[in-house]
């Protein structure tokens, strides 16, 4: 068995964060590969049901990415996603589960180096963390 | 504010003198419909009536310590559609907060609604209550008593049932955001209840209503305060109860090993309005590779799968919005004390809103608005930013 590898599920937006990752690949910056992303038009409609389920079917941790608050493309997405992905995070944490597997992120289109730096850091801490107890909980 | 009277209680007949006021409401037009709780046919339940007819309202027992559905559900049915009518609606605080909620949701046409709030000493269960039944003659009776021993704060349990735990944790005796409130704590209820008109009602002629004006209502708002204090210390008890039993996910999923998905939580859930729930759409509804593959994985999984992620997201769509009626737990057929959790959780939600469901109708929930510069915390990393 070699170290643990987290799996992370992104949920990223079109406009910032996507294109960030898209700048950090051409870029040719390094960050760890243990992150799927799936693009949606905007972090505003990340329904937090997704991110239930994503780490009730194996992910780690999920990484929901938006543009900087101000800059959303529909002006204002992102401040629902805010709130939406907080209140999520305080029912995780009420329900025993630890929130800190879920990270909202501002990363803005330019910001590709950002990104890679996100990955890295959330990649660490969740191999600190170890593996997502609903990783193996198999009566979920 | 709101304007006070005294409606005294005629030949120590709290019901008949309550009737009549009902009566008269319907006969002076004040509200066309009436929607309260009246005694079954064999007067051992009190069900929810649509009454029309002034005469029709005999067996009115709006007191009864019984909640079969929250009617904040019916009340919706009665006013989505923007009847030509105002409908008068005898409800309990977490009937009409969750009604508010509603209203917000836009579910409820709160320019129909009458809303007739009553005090609340707490409801049983269906169950206890039919136990409890069983010794009286009616629940006219019924209600005689549990109304004088709750007055005398010794509603701790009649035949032997207890009130509904949701009750018992209940910061809302009385009704607030009412039109018309009949409000009878601190009173003697065979000689005078205390009637409340909002300002903004429309005004009304004491004399045909048979209202005495009345200065002072402070021994109710005594009683309601003691009871509401008392209440709010049995709630920060379950509150720290359920927190000391969910140490981790897994003692959480232990409080729901018993659930067998049949969704009857959702459905008694006044919040819960959804016509189609995404948990009856084909969304979860996976092929069987799809089942195997994860039971591969895992080596076996609970079918049906995804009760976590259900639960987990209705109290996503609701909770900021649970006025803890407790109706969850009642319907559920495995006694899981669903509501005990619901509204813990809930309130740690509303907490980060200052939230609190049904409070002002003008308030919009915290999920369709938002505010620029708070929050500022979140979406920045420890480091990253440096």
């Amino acid at each position: 068995m070699g170290e643990f590898e987290p799996n992370i599920v992104a949920f990223v937006c079109k406009w910032c964060t996507y294109t960030a990752a898209d700048l950090a690949g051409t870029s040719r910056i390094q960050y760890p590969p243990n992150v799927k992303i799936i693009r949606l038009m905007c972090s505003g409609s990340v329904d937090p049901i997704f991110v239930v389920k994503a780490l009730s079917q194996g992910a780690d941790g999920v990484l929901i990415g938006g543009c900087h608050p101000g800059d959303c493309h529909y002006v204002s997405g992102n401040y629902k996603a805010r709130r939406r992905i907080l209140i999520l995070k305080t029912i995780l944490q009420n329900v025993g589960f630890e929130a800190d597997r879920v990270w909202i992120r501002w990363i803005s289109a330019s910001e590709g180096k950002y990104f890679a730096t996100v990955i890295t850091e959330m990649v660490e801490q969740l191999k600190k963390m170890g593996p997502s107890p609903l990783k193996t909980a198999w009566d979920i | 504010m709101s304007k006070v009277y005294k409606l005294t209680i005629e030949n120590k007949d709290i019901f008949s003198t309550v009737n009549s006021f009902f009566q008269k409401l319907l006969e002076e037009k004040i509200i066309d419909n009436l929607l309260l709780p009246q005694e079954s046919l064999n007067s051992k339940s009190v069900m929810q009536t649509l009454v029309k007819s002034p005469q029709e309202l005999g067996n009115a027992n709006p007191f009864a310590p019984l909640l079969l559905v929250n009617s904040a559900t019916l009340v919706s049915q009665l006013t989505i559609d923007n009847p030509q009518s105002k409908l008068g609606a005898v409800m309990r605080s977490c009937e009409i907060r969750a009604a508010i909620e509603l209203a917000k949701l836009k579910q409820i046409n709160l320019e129909r609604l009458v809303i007739i709030g009553v005090d609340c000493p707490g409801i049983y269960e269906s169950t206890a209550y039919q136990k409890i039944i069983e010794k009286y003659k009616d629940s006219q009776s019924l209600t005689r008593d549990y109304l004088s021993k709750s007055l005398k704060n010794q509603l701790q349990s009649l035949e032997g049932q207890e009130i509904r735990l949701a009750c018992k944790g209940c910061e809302y005796p009385n009704p607030e955001n009412f039109s018309i409130a009949l409000n009878f704590f601190g009173c003697d209820v065979d000689k005078e209840i205390f009637i409340q008109f909002a300002d903004n009602f429309p005004q009304i002629d004491p004399e045909k209503l048979n209202l005495l004006s009345c200065e002072d209502n402070g021994q109710w708002r005594k009683a309601i305060d003691e009871c509401r204090d008392r209440r709010t210390k049995t709630r920060e008890e379950i509150f720290k109860q359920v927190f000391e039993n969910i140490k981790d996910i897994k003692s959480f999923l232990k409080e729901f090993e018993h659930c067998r998905r049949c969704y009857n939580c959702r459905k008694e859930c006044p919040i819960c309005y959804c016509r189609e729930c995404i948990f009856d759409s084909l969304t979860f509804e996976h092929a069987s590779e799809q089942y195997f593959g994860w039971a591969r994985k895992k080596g076996k999984i609970r079918m049906p799968s995804d009760t976590l992620l259900f639960h987990i997201t209705r109290m996503n769509h609701m909770a900021i919005s649970c006025v803890g009626c407790g109706q969850c737990s009642s319907a559920c057929p495995n006694g899981i004390p669903i509501a005990k959790f619901f509204k813990t959780i809930g309130f740690k939600v509303q907490e980060l809103f200052d939230y609190k469901p049904g409070r002002n109708p003008d308030e919009e929930i915290p999920q369709s608005t938002f505010k620029e510069d708070e929050f500022p915390e979140v979406g920045l990393g420890p480091k990253s930013k440096a």
